[in-house]
């Protein structure tokens, strides 16, 4: 087992662009070593030249397997800390007043991972905003894997992943014990949808939503790409919405009609007109 | 800022120093719940203090029980970092007052969030490291 | 105790009382618990894979107590070797300057982390013991049932997990 020739190194890197459309940079070769060398023992190979042969000849579940260990990240619960302050003191106000007469409130994450981020805003919600605990709640989570998306249905967490900024008491409240792992109570697991989705292709039609978040996602795709994603998410933003992206991105010099607006020690872009 | 490490494993007790000492933060160790009230008594009081369950001569749920009986310790932020994760013990040592809870086997990284979620942030600590972050994202 | 109670490798013996040990935790939890450990301590090569022979000498092993409503013994036994490696990661030192203490409080961790993490799971209440470890071979003390012997590879060298149950589960 050594480390990938450069021409693995570079099949990985258009392979994973062509199913992610996600750009595995020139200095990140030593990522590819550490995410794969697992699999290399576990399927009992010798080398990762052998999992790109694999690949190579039509093996689909190693292809799966691939893109997931490249695509997947241990993520934290409450990522940031400044994005939920966000949503706490601006934006949750904002479009839950909005939307007082309705009683519907429609949240996309849309970069979920393993769901930590849409379990999150629904712990936030569920422990300071009860006003919406009766009305018509659309919590979304996708994400280009189907495997990830699948864990995320789940809600299953090791010890090590829900140790990753979850604050205690929302552990002995939202979480039971089952075996190794901390399941989700099904009261916020009833309220989330989990799909796979590939930001990168043409969008579905599908409904508009009152926040998106769209974090940490962005800064993989080349500048066209981002454009697009952030076209559509715009589009399909209801009227005073807001977008959440990761900390340091920005819309700015992609897309028009974002207002930025300070909050919880970051900036949130709000949907003009 | 300065932390107490109570764990009676040796091996936990270096590994916590070295995550803490890599954010700049002071150090001390005690074996036992015992040991960690005289540490307590006898210096500065710490800002936080790590705290295993099952130890001997005191065990960590008698010692945050201890620590939140003295007024002038109140401030003091507890986390207690343990194998014990049955349901209604962690719900004991909170009420105990521990204010966070780290669960073994943990990654050095749920460390300093943790620490952020305390209201902790230690001073940054400039660290020699060419490959940045680890993540793909 | 009789060598008839020891399973196969990879295997578990079932226990045959009602919701005895087999039921409440299994061997896949047992093995998620200790991939956890090493997914953590030591990331870079965290990889546990299953083991096929049990090794001719068990160099070190370690084990903890539980009481309470369950009673038993939860024993890893690994090479000096892993061991050393083990104790290099949690004590940030080269392994090759690491005493025999050293290396030693750092199994007795590693059967912390899955003798509590075991203990958690089974019903309350339930106490645990510290971490007692040796060098060289462990004795049979006590008459107690096997529930689990999990072999276990990590780089060529074998981790063994045993749980043994000693008395019968508290009535509910």
């Amino acid at each position: 087992m050594t480390t990938a020739t450069a021409e693995d190194f570079r099949f990985l890197q258009q392979f994973i662009l062509d199913r992610s459309a996600i750009v595995l940079a020139d200095e990140k070769q030593y990522l590819v070593e550490t995410r794969l060398l697992p699999i290399v023992q576990r399927v009992g190979a010798e080398s990762i030249g052998d999992l790109v042969r694999a690949i190579r000849s039509g093996d689909r579940e190693l292809e799966t397997a691939v893109v997931d260990a490249m695509t997947t990240n241990e993520t934290s619960w409450f990522r940031d800390a400044a994005p939920f302050d966000a949503l706490r003191k601006v934006i949750l106000p904002e479009v839950v007043a909005a939307n007082v007469v309705r009683r519907r409130l429609s949240i996309w994450s849309a970069a979920c991972s393993t769901g930590q981020e849409l379990y999150s805003v629904t712990m936030l919600l569920d422990a300071e905003f009860s006003e919406v605990a009766s009305w018509k709640l659309d919590l979304h989570g996708t994400d280009l894997s189907s495997a990830v998306v699948e864990k995320a249905r789940s809600g299953r967490y090791t010890a090590l992943e829900i140790n990753r900024g979850l604050p205690a008491p929302h552990l002995v409240r939202y979480f039971r014990h089952e075996g190794s792992f901390y399941v989700i109570a099904d009261a916020l697991r009833n309220k989330v949808r989990f799909e796979p989705f590939n930001l990168a292709r043409p969008w579905p039609p599908m409904q508009d939503y009152d926040v998106i978040l769209l974090r940490n996602v962005l800064i993989y795709f080349d500048v066209e790409t981002k454009a697009k994603v952030l076209e559509q998410a715009k589009a399909h933003l209801r009227p005073g919405g807001f977008l959440l992206l990761g900390t340091a991105e920005s819309p700015r010099g992609l897309v028009e009609g974002f207002q930025s607006v300070p909050a919880g020690g970051t900036t949130v872009y709000k949907k003009e007109g | 800022m300065h932390a107490l490490v109570v764990d009676d494993s040796r091996a936990m007790r270096s590994l916590l120093r070295s995550i803490l000492g890599s954010l700049g933060i002071d150090v001390a160790e005690a074996a036992d719940g015992r040991a960690a009230i005289d540490a307590v008594e006898a210096g500065p009081l710490p800002d936080l203090a790590l705290v295993d369950w099952h130890m001997p001569v005191m065990d960590g749920l008698e010692l945050v029980t201890e620590l939140r009986r003295r007024k002038e310790w109140r401030h003091m932020a507890i986390m207690m970092v343990t194998t014990e994760s049955e349901h209604e013990n962690m719900v004991r040592a909170l009420l105990a007052g521990a204010n966070e809870y780290l669960i073994k086997p943990f990654s050095p990284d749920a460390v300093l969030e943790k620490l952020s979620l305390l209201g902790l942030s230690p001073e940054p600590v400039p660290v020699a490291d060419a490959r940045g972050d680890d993540t793909l994202r | 105790m009789t060598d008839t109670d020891r399973c196969s490798p990879g295997t578990a013996v079932a226990a045959t009382k009602p919701d005895g040990f087999a039921e409440l935790v299994s061997t896949a939890t047992i093995v998620e618990i200790a991939q956890g450990f090493w997914d953590a301590y030591l990331p870079e090569d965290a990889v546990l894979l299953p083991g096929s022979v049990l090794p001719e000498i068990e160099e070190v092993r370690g084990h903890i107590d539980i009481g309470g409503s369950w009673s038993g013994r939860v024993e890893i036994s690994t090479s000096l070797a892993a061991a050393r490696r083990v104790a290099a990661s949690l004590f940030s030192l080269r392994p090759e300057v690491l005493d025999q203490s050293e290396i030693l409080d750092a199994l007795g961790e590693l059967v912390n982390v899955v003798g509590g993490n075991i203990k958690s799971i089974l019903p309350a209440p339930t106490s645990l013991s510290v971490p007692q470890v040796a060098d060289g071979p462990g004795e049979w003390r006590f008459d107690a049932l096997l529930e689990r012997e999990i072999l276990l590879s990590w780089n060529s060298e074998p981790v063994v997990v045993r749980v043994w149950s000693t008395g019968s589960p508290a009535a509910p």
